[in-house]
């Protein structure tokens, strides 16, 4: 994949309808992105959580409002022409609260999936390559972990570890691991008994060195995929957290936060609850249509490598 | 299907009809006409043609074969026989017409009806064409399902069919699974599916390509006998000259999807009229020919002297008694074997002899359970180790190339990368240099030197091939085990990568271990030759001397079973007719009994051999020479 490799773009035009997906790297990115934006849902996925990066981002230039401001004089207003989505039982403006409140959910959602990727992805591509008895080891180990709720083992390890976003992240990567290893593992012995593993096996090469090289770029697709898909449990994990008061703490702007926290006054100032809410649930299907675009723009098939 | 189906009783009312409007000038009905057939696909806006103009006939009870090498659009043309293109085709000019009918002009009904009576299509791989969750007798029952409608009858007719194609004990085998038949009794189960409706046309798309020569043998004798006396029409799509000349009545020979030449076969094997198919012919190794044959533009052949490996050649690799084994079965029995400076090792036997796993071994990715098997040279080194224990010095100087050019290169490097690799990873090549020594060895391998921005992709399977090959080089071997790497190339590819090892060999003084099933390959490429059978070898000796003989009855086998592109209809090594006639009748016997044994799975084999040796294990005749055979019979 980090192979620059400028001069070859059109060296398989003589040749038969190459595969798109196994063109040049270069080509590649070019061949996924045109299929993505070929199809409607895929793009419309990947706007969507653009335009969610890119809100969370500019958040302090989309309103004048700072999030954590108490009004006590304005609390509980509807819609209005100063305050679009209405304010909260703290006189906060909901829609500042809204466009800063992703920030958390994203921030720590994306640290967690990268982290549970990473390792899911070393531990699973290891297991595979080394097979025998750590093979059988891991793959217990996982099982067992496996065994127990997500929501239920974070509520332990948040419980006793406290709720700063550094024992979430670790405690996502824990929960979440070993569904990827699965999955990586799973892709990743598709490519460990071909003849070019086997050549850097018999040249002596070690082990981290043939998964980097030879391994990982030819599960890349798969690994992408998978991250794009864990990336929509995570965001709705951890919004749950903050919702049963596990995650974010008052009064930091977070959806989950948001909608447990205004629920009580859902008669009266609905938005307040309705917006995070629509946030939380477009992020959810942005993710989701783009990882469906992925994976079919790369050909992986998510049910087949997760078996 | 026991008592023989009467040709041309006419089994459907309309096709007798359809042949005299079609064409009222045959007398007779000709069950396969293609006439000026054109196919296309399309890709990035511009029309590809795959097959251009063709057109042939196949009466009944005759043999044609479509004869090419790879990409000639050969199995395109034997698809539409079934009025079946592959997807993105199209025909863009002529027609097909099977048993009397336009097959692209039928409908769905029409067509499947076709496909059910008429016509029956045998492939490469007949592991994949049955279904693995079913019973085979069902699969079978399934496939008569349309002509017998009575169960029982079914179940009679299912176990004649199986009974026919020369399986032992039918009712077993019928309750068997896929998975649990050898390839060659699954090839023979997938015959019996295409015979059970009674098709008048046959279609043989590489039948016997994925089978070891001695299954080929009897596959191919089975075929031939079947064809005669149903009276079928059949057409044979293969790339292997040995296995036209056996089975073929007439052939085409394509080449880029048209038609180059078309001729009765044997016209065509002693008379060769296009310099293509000249050319074609010319490039097929023989067992007869006493060194790698190279072939000019015209088609002419010469074959180059080998030369000899020099007596005082230092001893390369020596093996004595190694052993390697699987869980408790021995692959590899015993084998002693040396190898010198300069000098190829021919390793020949038929799939699952332990040939390749001596391979393996040999590289360290399987250590030996016993014996020795020591590195000679400047230093000794014990390659009883696997790879990773052995020191880099060791590991550096045996290098293996594979026999799948498809996935013996990272599918996201490019050429030069991959060969790059070894240069830096054994000190060979300083960061700045080991691009330039990359492509200077990939040009030691006659590749143009822009080829090695490429991806696998982006080359023909002899190119990749042929990086494969740098790849090993670039280590600076002393020893290169070559695991069947020629094997599933094309014979133009195949002899130029051949004429390329032989180079590098004498460019460079390294030993070979060739690793290969191909007898005539063998003999011109090795100067030794190891005949290897249920993990031990049965025969040894100087490539001369081997194909001379006198030889082990295994020996004997392998060459027998060989196909030679000639006149006299491909018997190995200039046996007549008539010793051919004798050979197929035995075959079906020896055949049985063979399958039979092979039903146990590979640990009882091995220890059925070494009852039948009895008392004398470990027991050699010595021919002088360095050949020898093991004492027993097979």
């Amino acid at each position: 994949m980090n192979e620059p490799n400028p001069a070859n773009e059109p060296a398989n035009e003589a040749a038969e309808a190459a595969p798109a997906a196994v063109a040049a790297p270069a080509g590649m990115v070019r061949t996924t992105l045109r299929s993505l934006l070929r199809s409607g849902p895929a793009t419309a996925g990947l706007v969507l959580v653009a335009v969610h990066v890119l809100i969370a981002v500019l958040a302090p230039l989309l309103t004048p409002y700072a999030p954590t401001a108490n009004a006590p004089d304005s609390a509980l207003l509807g819609p209005s022409a100063a305050h679009w989505a209405g304010t909260d039982a703290l006189g906060r403006d909901v829609l500042a609260r809204v466009l800063y409140g992703g920030r958390y959910a994203l921030m720590v959602s994306f640290a967690a999936t990268a982290c549970a990727v990473a390792l899911g992805t070393v531990v699973g591509c290891a297991a595979a390559l080394k097979g025998g008895w750590l093979d059988d080891l891991v793959m217990r180990v996982l099982d067992a972990v496996l065994a127990i709720p997500p929501i239920l083992a974070l509520l332990v390890v948040v419980t006793v570890l406290g709720a700063g976003p550094a024992v979430i992240v670790l405690a996502v990567t824990i929960v979440y691991a070993p569904q990827v290893v699965r999955v990586v593992r799973a892709a990743a012995m598709g490519v460990a008994p071909l003849d070019y593993v086997t050549a850097a096996r018999a040249r002596g090469e070690r082990t981290l060195s043939i998964l980097v090289r030879e391994v990982l770029p030819n599960i890349a697709d798969v690994v992408s995929v998978e991250f794009a898909m864990r990336a929509s449990w995570v965001v709705l994990l951890i919004s749950s957290l903050s919702f049963l008061g596990f995650g974010a703490n008052p009064p930091t702007p977070d959806w989950g936060l948001m909608i447990s926290e205004n629920r009580t006054a859902m008669t009266v100032v609905p938005w307040a609850s309705l917006a995070p809410i629509i946030a939380l649930a477009t992020l959810v299907l942005g993710l989701n249509l783009s990882a469906d675009g992925l994976a079919k723009a790369w050909g992986v098939d998510r049910v087949k490598e997760a078996r | 299907m026991s008592t023989g189906q009467a040709p041309h009783t006419g089994t459907d009312p309309h096709t007798g009809t359809d042949a005299w409007k079609g064409g009222g000038m045959y007398l007779r009905e000709v069950p396969v006409k293609v006439e000026n057939l054109s196919v296309a696909y399309r890709s990035g806006g511009r029309d590809i043609t795959v097959a251009d103009n063709v057109s042939f006939e196949v009466e009944a009870g005759r043999t044609l074969a479509v004869v090419g090498e790879s990409g000639s659009g050969k199995s395109t043309v034997a698809g539409t026989l079934l009025g079946h293109l592959r997807h993105g085709s199209r025909i863009t000019s002529g027609s097909v017409e099977v048993a009397g009918r336009d097959v692209f002009s039928l409908g769905g009904r029409d067509l499947r009806a076709l496909r059910a009576r008429d016509v029956a299509m045998v492939g490469q791989n007949a592991g994949n064409a049955l279904t693995p969750s079913m019973r085979v007798g069902t699969q079978l029952e399934e496939a008569l399902m349309a002509r017998v409608p009575a169960r029982a009858e079914r179940r009679a007719e299912a176990r004649t069919l199986l009974e026919k194609v020369g399986l032992p004990e039918p009712d077993r085998i019928g309750r068997r699974y896929p998975h649990q038949l050898s390839g060659g009794q699954q090839q023979r189960v997938a015959i019996a599916m295409a015979l059970a409706a009674r098709p008048r046309v046959l279609v043989l798309d590489e039948p016997t390509t994925a089978l070891d020569v001695v299954t080929q043998a009897r596959i191919l004798d089975l075929v031939a006998g079947l064809s005669a006396e149903l009276h079928l029409a059949t057409v044979l799509v293969s790339h292997d000259l040995g296995v036209v000349a056996r089975m073929a009545d007439e052939a085409v020979v394509m080449r880029e999807g048209a038609v180059v030449e078309a001729a009765p076969a044997a016209d065509l094997f002693t008379a060769p009229r296009h310099p293509y198919t000249r050319r074609l012919l010319a490039s097929v190794p023989r067992v007869s020919d006493a060194g790698l044959a190279e072939v000019g533009e015209d088609g002419t052949r010469t074959v180059r002297d080998r030369a000899p490996v020099p007596e005082e050649a230092p001893e390369a690799v020596s093996l004595e008694d190694v052993v390697v084994q699987y869980g408790r079965s021995r692959a590899v029995d015993g084998v002693s074997l040396g190898l010198r400076r300069g000098e190829v090792l021919a390793l020949v036997g038929e799939s699952g002899s332990g040939k390749s796993t001596l391979a393996w071994s040999l590289a360290g990715l399987r250590a030996p359970a016993s014996g020795r098997m020591r590195l000679h040279g400047e230093q000794e080194g014990d390659l009883a180790a696997g790879a990773r224990k052995r020191p880099p010095e060791l590991r550096r100087r045996i290098q293996l190339a594979f026999q799948n050019a498809d996935t013996s290169l990272n599918p996201r490097r490019i050429a030069r990368e991959a060969v790059r690799r070894p240069l830096r990873f054994f000190g060979l090549a300083s960061r700045s240099d080991a691009d330039t020594r990359a492509r200077g060895l990939i040009e030691d391998v006659a590749l143009a030197p822009a080829l090695s921005d490429r991806l696998p992709q982006q080359l023909s399977g002899g190119q990749r091939q042929r990086v494969g090959i740098a790849r090993a080089l670039a280590a600076g071997p002393d020893v290169v085990v070559a695991d069947e790497i020629t094997t599933a190339l094309d014979v133009s590819v195949q002899a130029s990568v051949l004429a390329l090892l032989d180079d590098l060999r004498t460019e460079r003084d390294l030993a070979f271990v060739f690793i290969s099933h191909d007898l005539a390959v063998v003999r011109g490429i090795a100067d030794r030759v190891a005949v290897m059978k249920d993990g031990r070898v049965v025969e040894e000796g100087p490539v001369g001397a081997v194909f001379t003989g006198p030889n082990h009855p295994y020996t004997r086998r392998l060459m027998e079973a060989v196909l030679e592109p000639d006149a006299a209809g491909g018997a190995g090594l200039g046996h007549g007719a008539a010793d051919r006639t004798d050979r197929t009748e035995g075959a079906a016997r020896a055949d049985s009994a063979a399958d039979a044994a092979g039903e146990g799975g590979g640990g009882s084999v091995a220890s059925g051999s070494g009852a039948a040796e009895g008392t004398a294990e470990g027991e050699w005749i010595d021919l002088g020479g360095g050949h020898r055979i093991r004492r027993g019979g097979e």
